[in-house]
């Protein structure tokens, strides 16, 4: 069963830009990564629920405001600190439309 | 009329109850694990989201709350009292569990001590003993001034009920007005504390950074101090930097006069940011300071500091982008 939802236009979401919405009461953190692949993770830091996209995207890594904490934007992984990650939506671009799939997808937290 | 309202944590069995308090300091008072950090509205780290009730926000224009989390239905727990029972979300992590919880006390000023031009130490006494760790802050509540001060201790924990914070004038102040101009010796305060994660770690194993700017000096003595009469320490290296902006704004002389262990155990490099003729020792921003004079492995120490925004931002751009070091191994509270 898919469950995709759109979320905005492709026209919305530029190269290292960010985006954040909520979809089915969940936060989603809309990526443009260099190149144009678009990438979607769960919009909170996993250390105080601080939205991400308050903090900076530079096209490679994005940055928390509140602590610094960088996660590789390619693929949601933790760079400082290691031991944490982005939950990823499934993205699908359908006729110009940004289309994320929530279902069975929850936020991560970090015990620090 | 009940001022008592009872507040449940959403999809937990946590239950608090909060009378003429914050959210935020009824809880951690009760010994729950509420996140937070300035306690003072400007860091947002105390943010949950009302679920069912009503909230009343003591300073619905705090920057610590952007207007796109408010329009999320977010709130800043150390802003709000409840006006009802209420169901809120929010994350408790064990680690904002307070080792001593925070109290709301009487304190009488027994001695104001003048450090520098704008630097003065305030020491106030408790008939309570002053349960902190070293590197805390509190709530000063002062007389006619609304709202309250966050200030950090600049003592050791061990001294009775002996309260001291390093304060610096601030021009236009209103609180800064009060204790520097009208608080007279035997003028009693309300202290609401203590709070704060940027503590001493006396278990980690690593040597230890302290680094200070401005009035950020105060509780980076307290931590100084504290490690080194810790024996868990005796074997790590404590370099404390010290930034100001001209040589007139420091007092790391006076300080370690008053304690020769400290003089004796730690390696106090104090800096300024403006030259100045005359001046022997270190100058440039304080973390360009300990950048040139640490020993290489940044990841080998174990970092404290406090200081104004700027400062505190640099060192976290260099410590966790630039070198990596892990984000656990520095400690600040975020006042902004």
């Amino acid at each position: 069963m898919m469950a995709f939802a759109k979320v905005c236009e492709l026209d919305d979401l530029w190269e290292g830009e960010m985006e954040s919405c909520q979809v089915n009461g969940q936060e989603v953190l809309l990526i443009g990564l260099d190149g144009g692949e678009i990438r979607v993770y769960q919009g909170v830091c996993p250390h105080q629920d601080i939205l991400l996209v308050e903090g900076q995207f530079d096209g490679k890594h994005l940055i928390c405001r509140a602590h610094q904490w960088v996660f590789d934007a390619q693929t949601g992984a933790g760079i400082n600190p290691d031991d944490c990650r982005l939950a990823e939506y499934p993205v699908r671009i359908d006729d110009g439309a940004v289309l994320v799939d929530t279902e069975g997808v929850t936020p991560l937290f970090a015990h620090v | 009329m009940n001022n008592s309202f009872s507040i449940k944590i959403d999809g937990t069995g946590e239950e608090f109850s909060v009378a003429n308090d914050t959210l935020l300091g009824a809880a951690l008072r009760q010994g729950l694990g509420f996140p937070y950090e300035c306690n003072s509205g400007g860091c947002g780290s105390c943010m949950f989201e009302v679920v069912s009730g009503d909230v009343k926000e003591l300073w619905p224009d705090a920057p610590g709350l952007s207007a796109r989390a408010r329009e999320r239905g977010r709130r800043l727990a150390c802003q709000c009292e409840p006006a009802s029972d209420c169901v809120i979300k929010v994350r408790l992590k064990s680690d904002y569990v307070p080792l001593h919880r925070p109290a709301r006390v009487t304190a009488t000023l027994v001695e104001a001590r003048k450090l520098t031009h704008d630097l003065t130490e305030f020491c106030f006494q408790t008939p309570e003993p002053a349960d902190f760790l070293p590197g805390q802050f509190a709530l000063l509540h002062l007389p006619s001034v609304e709202g309250a001060r966050a200030y950090s201790m600049s003592n050791l924990p061990a001294d009775g009920g002996t309260w001291n914070f390093i304060i610096r004038h601030v021009p236009k102040g209103r609180g800064t007005a009060v204790l520097f101009t009208q608080l007279k010796t035997g003028d009693q305060i309300k202290i609401d504390g203590p709070y704060g994660l940027a503590y001493l770690r006396p278990e980690s194993p690593r040597d230890i950074v302290c680094i200070g700017g401005g009035s950020g000096l105060s509780p980076m003595v307290s931590i100084v101090r504290a490690a080194v009469r810790d024996p868990r320490l005796i074997d790590r290296k404590i370099t404390f930097f010290y930034g100001a902006r001209t040589p007139n704004d420091l007092c790391t002389e006076e300080l370690l006069a008053r304690d020769p262990l400290m003089a004796e155990r730690a390696t106090v490099i104090p800096a300024i940011s403006t030259p100045t003729e005359g001046w022997q020792g270190e100058q440039g921003f304080i973390h360009e300071v300990m950048q040139k004079k640490l020993a290489a492995g940044f990841e080998n120490y174990e970092f404290y500091c406090c200081g104004p925004p700027p400062m505190t931002d640099a060192i976290q751009r260099l410590l966790l982008l630039d070198k990596r070091v892990p984000a656990q191994q520095l400690h600040f509270d975020r006042f902004y």
